[in-house]
């Protein structure tokens, strides 16, 4: 009850405020504008609903002041803008907010660091989940959150409840059809071999790829075995020459932290880390890949990994 | 490549494959960090000076490092130890960070590193069940079975500070031994916030955004909080300062703004997000540098640009040949874009009579013309317009 008021108080609160967010946003350009909000439902699709004009926007100098506390999360992925629009019968109220990405990888990136794979999964969009107020999603290079909050009534608060959901999913499955499908940039989850892997534990990582600001644009899925977890990483550096630059630095911080063994000098390297166990990385043209974490018997592991690298590297 | 013969005498295939010789090879390994361990243990028992100078956390009677981790930024929970190596013991997440996914991270390193740090974590503005249902949750994801300091997250405004809710809910999660100590977290009209928290008196932290590009008004409010007893966490150092370039200094530009807050006698600690381990080895330096005349120079050049977006209330545009009172216009503006103080700035603007004043107002652009830091005035008094009037 008191969270329904909230989000409906801050949805009327917010309305006036609209021209200060399209001012201080004024540098979100107007083809964004439109295409962001071309992606809206005009209402009407759950109920009464009605969208409550005009919709606010944000550009990364002022995400803070709408998300403060998340707004870094989607500004790490090169977050472009984001409308906000809220829907509403007078009582009930729908929040819609779709974040654009600039890239389908990086709007995966962003929803991958809040999926967890013991989410409760939908399908909408790529994929969605739901959360404690409505869904969240991402397809093309958009990633979407929906919010529902109905009035909750005493006798009967499962159902709100429920009907809330209801009106998010209506209004998640309007925003996801209207976006286009595109999943280029993607290719590189693909280079994660499946056996062994934890459905949904992948992530996307523009930059800081297990916590090295040298790994970029790289890709870790989560391989449980017996005693721990095992994570994968595929980074694709764009040339051999920053590969093997970022390979450079791996072993110079590994070095720092443990004692390398070079098994093919320049091109491989093993040894138990401080902080991320036995670790394992090789070097393929412009990918950089290995494992971090790995059990004592990972060769299976990581043959099938170097074999996707390998032929990768060669197309 | 597969199976080339290591310095060592293994073989990658000896290493990774054979079960038998990798649970040795890692056995081996294991025992010699034990052994590190046990060293590390016995040094500590000797009590060696910390990596980083510790400070008392207002009156809380916990003594947390000068430098902490925000830990909202991080990818890896390796960095987060190597926080904790490196002599960071504050340690601040959020219920909300990556829908929880940031908590559950941290509390992977918690499960060994608990007793080291002082751990915050924060909770949003709601009912009591709300609140004690979120502590309840991140008790669990941060794997520990007490939240050093719990904290409402983004207090606006006086009012959330005020709100028994929050003291109820706190109270209780503290009888359970759930919780030991208060924070509140605010990032928007801060003044009227921390003017708050010292009001209420059972307020025992406050997470703060407050850096060099900061005003007066600010830092008195923060001292005057301190002086109260309140603890005070500083969050946000680098605002207005990140994206400049490297100077001529040997301190990097966020080595600066770190190194400038924690200058400040009435800061108990600045809490830094790091997202890499180059990034904590760069905030950690400012721990152990000082700032030097050039050093202050710069950041008196970021403050001056971030400056020239803000109005200093000067009231150099005064002399309007309408009689419009800009000065006037300007603070209702301040009000609501700098402070968020809507109703504020509302109360303010139909007092003076704004709307009949802004309705006088020819265009002339004369003010702007008067204005030190040539400022858009009349796109402030639409936006004033279009927002209060």
């Amino acid at each position: 009850m008191y969270r329904n008021r909230l989000l409906l108080a801050a949805c009327l609160i917010l309305l006036p405020l609209v021209s200060i967010a399209q001012e201080q946003a004024s540098d979100v350009p107007a083809h964004t504008k439109k295409a962001l909000t071309d992606l809206l439902p005009p209402g009407g699709f759950y109920g009464s609903l009605a969208l409550e004009e005009p919709v606010r926007f944000y550009n990364e100098s002022n995400l803070y002041e709408y998300i403060d506390g998340q707004a870094e999360g989607y500004i790490a992925y090169d977050f472009q803008a984001l409308a906000s629009a809220c829907y509403s019968d007078g009582a009930n109220s729908v929040l819609v907010d779709i974040y654009d990405m600039a890239k389908p990888v990086q709007a995966f990136g962003v929803y991958s660091t809040f999926r967890a794979p013991t989410n409760d999964f939908v399908a909408i969009g790529e994929q969605g989940f739901k959360t404690g107020e409505g869904y969240m999603f991402w397809k093309g290079r958009m990633v979407v959150t929906v919010s529902a909050n109905y009035e909750a009534h005493a006798e009967n608060p499962e159902d709100d409840e429920a009907t809330a959901f209801q009106a998010a999913e209506a209004a998640a499955r309007a925003v996801a059809a209207k976006i286009p499908e595109d999943r280029s940039g993607l290719d590189l989850l693909d280079l994660l071999p499946p056996p062994g892997k934890m459905p949904n534990s992948e992530k996307y990582f523009l930059h800081a790829v297990l916590g090295q600001g040298f790994l970029e644009n790289g890709v870790v899925a989560e391989y449980p075995y017996t005693g721990g977890v095992a994570r994968l990483f595929v980074c694709d550096l764009g040339a051999p020459d920053a590969a093997a630059k970022a390979y450079s630095e791996y072993l110079k911080f590994t070095t720092a932290h443990g004692k390398p063994v070079e098994t093919d000098p320049g091109k491989s390297f093993l040894a138990d880390v401080k902080y991320y166990g036995m670790t394992e990385v090789f070097l393929e043209k412009r990918y950089l890949a290995g494992g971090v974490g790995l059990p004592a018997d990972a060769a299976a592991l990581l043959d099938g990994l170097r074999a996707r690298i390998s032929k990768a590297a060669a197309q | 490549m597969e199976d080339r013969a290591l310095s060592s005498g293994l073989t990658r295939r000896d290493f990774t494959k054979t079960a038998a010789v990798g649970a040795v090879s890692i056995a081996a390994l294991g025992a010699a960090r034990g052994a590190e361990k046990a060293q590390e243990a016995a040094e500590r028992s000797d009590k060696p000076a910390p990596k980083i100078a510790l400070r008392d956390l207002g009156k809380t009677g916990l003594k947390v490092s000068e430098l902490s981790l925000g830990a909202m930024e991080v990818t890896d929970a390796a960095v987060v130890e190597k926080a904790i190596d490196e002599g960071c013991t504050y340690v601040d997440t959020a219920a909300s960070y990556q829908g929880g996914r940031n908590e559950k991270m941290v509390g992977t390193i918690m499960a060994r590193r608990r007793k080291e740090v002082v751990l915050a974590t924060k909770f949003s503005p709601g009912s009591k069940a709300s609140i004690i249902k979120s502590v309840n949750n991140s008790l669990s994801s941060l794997e520990t079975d007490v939240i050093d300091v719990v904290q409402v997250h983004g207090a606006m405004n006086a009012e959330t500070v005020k709100d028994p809710v929050v003291k109820e809910a706190f109270d209780e999660l503290k009888q359970q031994g759930k919780v030991r100590f208060l924070g509140i977290t605010t990032h928007g009209n801060q003044i009227p916030v921390i003017t708050a928290c010292i009001e209420v008196g059972y307020v025992d932290t406050m997470l703060i955004g407050f850096g060099a590009t900061d005003g007066n008004d600010l830092a008195a409010a923060i001292k005057k909080a301190r002086e109260a007893g309140i603890g005070i966490v500083i969050m946000k150092s680098l605002k207005g300062v990140r994206n400049f370039k490297r100077t001529a200094s040997a301190l990097t530009p966020p080595q600066m703004a770190v190194r400038w807050v924690l200058d400040k006698p009435y800061v108990d600690t600045v809490n830094v997000g790091m997202t890499s381990f180059a990034e904590l080895e760069e905030d950690l330096k400012a721990a152990s540098v000082k700032l030097s005349a050039l050093d202050r120079l710069n950041l008196r050049r970021f403050a001056a640009a971030a400056a020239c977006t803000t109005c200093s209330m000067c009231g150099d545009c005064q002399e309007c040949p309408q009689g419009v009172e800009p000065l006037e216009i300007m603070r209702a503006h301040m009000y609501a874009y700098s402070y968020g103080n809507f109703e504020k700035a509302r109360r303010e603007f139909l007092a003076m009579g704004g709307p009949a004043m802004l309705a006088k107002c020819a265009g002339c652009g004369l003010c702007e013309t008067k204005c030190p830091r040539s400022l858009k005035i009349r796109d402030r008094f639409r936006e004033v317009s279009s927002l209060l009037a």
